[in-house]
């Protein structure tokens, strides 16, 4: 047998919180997630992950915290990288949000990417009684290190124009790499 | 002969769902987790690199022992390639170590499935919270004791349970 370098598998779920593909898993986040308000209507988030191999994206993702009753469209999507920052949307998928505490998927358009480095991003259309779960970065960690934001971005734009953070919140959402289940 | 070039290619001689699943590097490790649901089945991913033999399965055992439990392996697809079939837990505490039948294994993603009749016995896990498995890739099957032949794959939205077991491995593959 020969062996070059080594096989990668993608995984069927991918976001921050992935190990050896999300930033969570670099320590920036010292707690597990736990339900959280979401920070600020209709800002979004851009977190980065590193894919190791090209995938397909099926579906995109988020987990529900406790409280939905606000009624916020919740929207997921996938950013390519620009030069250290999000740019332009490769897919993103939205729905009202669901059940409490659960994982909630949208169907996408499956699209295919190629490895390299992708920017998550979420976005809550209203922060009153909308709940995500989520981790926090260590008090002295450098929020541009691992996000950017960006005020007035629901639904989630074409391309992004993201700005430095000072917040500390990584939320626990992605995409998946299969249709089911 | 087995002849590997270039680093990363090769596997630790034991892999598992914690050193390389899918489950972020802050989880630490805590004390026996109920395992909750009697005949329900778990599916930890793990992500094989290189071709490997599995030799041996293991899982970290809690501190209650009165039910049984099977230990297998599953395929992307589902499917079984190794099982132990219903076994008295007689032990608590350390490592449960099955010594299976020696399979080669190619790269990809799998799954430990482990199962328990019991609801209250109890193994080593992770203090996780619903549904963070579910988010780590983590599947489930209800009423799945002992370990079907194909498993039914199902997102565990509401279980926090996310339990260790993993795998010795030959990568001296010829």
């Amino acid at each position: 047998m020969y062996q070059c370098g080594y096989s990668v598998t993608m995984p069927p779920m991918v976001s921050v919180f992935t190990a050896r593909i999300g930033w969570v898993d670099e320590l920036t986040g010292p707690t597990a997630p736990s339900s959280a308000a979401y920070e600020s209507a209709a800002r979004a988030v851009y977190c980065p992950i590193v894919l190791p191999s090209g995938c397909v994206i099926r579906r995109v993702w988020w987990a529900n915290g406790d409280v939905r009753t606000g009624g916020a469209t919740i929207e997921v999507g996938v950013y390519r990288d620009s030069g250290y920052g999000p740019g332009s949307k490769v897919v993103s998928g939205s729905a009202a949000q669901g059940t409490a505490t659960q994982v909630q998927f949208v169907d996408v358009t499956d699209t295919a990417i190629p490895p390299g480095l992708y920017w998550i991003a979420i976005v809550a259309s209203t922060a009153t009684d909308t709940t995500i779960m989520r981790t926090s970065a260590l008090a002295l960690s450098n929020p541009p290190s691992f996000r950017f934001a960006e005020e007035s971005a629901s639904p989630l734009p074409a391309t992004a124009t993201p700005v430095a953070s000072a917040e500390l919140n990584i939320y626990l959402c992605g995409f998946a790499t299969t249709a089911s289940p | 002969m087995s002849y590997t070039r270039g680093p990363g290619a090769q596997h630790w001689h034991s892999i598992s769902n914690l050193s390389d699943g899918l489950l972020p590097a802050q989880s630490s490790l805590t004390a026996s987790r109920a395992w909750g649901t009697a005949n329900r089945a778990i599916y930890l991913p793990v992500i094989v690199r290189s071709r490997v033999i599995v030799k041996k399965l293991w899982y970290g055992n809690g501190t209650t022992a009165t039910g049984n439990w099977d230990l297998g392996l599953y395929d992307h697809a589902g499917v079984r390639l190794l099982s132990k079939g219903s076994t008295a837990k007689a032990t608590t505490d350390g490592q449960i170590v099955w010594d299976c039948t020696d399979t080669v294994i190619g790269p990809g993603i799998y799954y430990l499935g482990l199962a328990s009749d019991s609801t209250t016995d109890t193994f080593i896990g992770v203090g996780s919270t619903a549904p963070l498995p579910a988010a780590c890739g983590v599947y489930s099957e209800a009423d799945a004791f002992p370990l079907p032949a194909t498993a039914t794959f199902a997102v565990p939205q509401t279980m926090g349970l996310y339990v260790i077991a993993g795998m010795y491995l030959d990568t001296r593959v010829s």
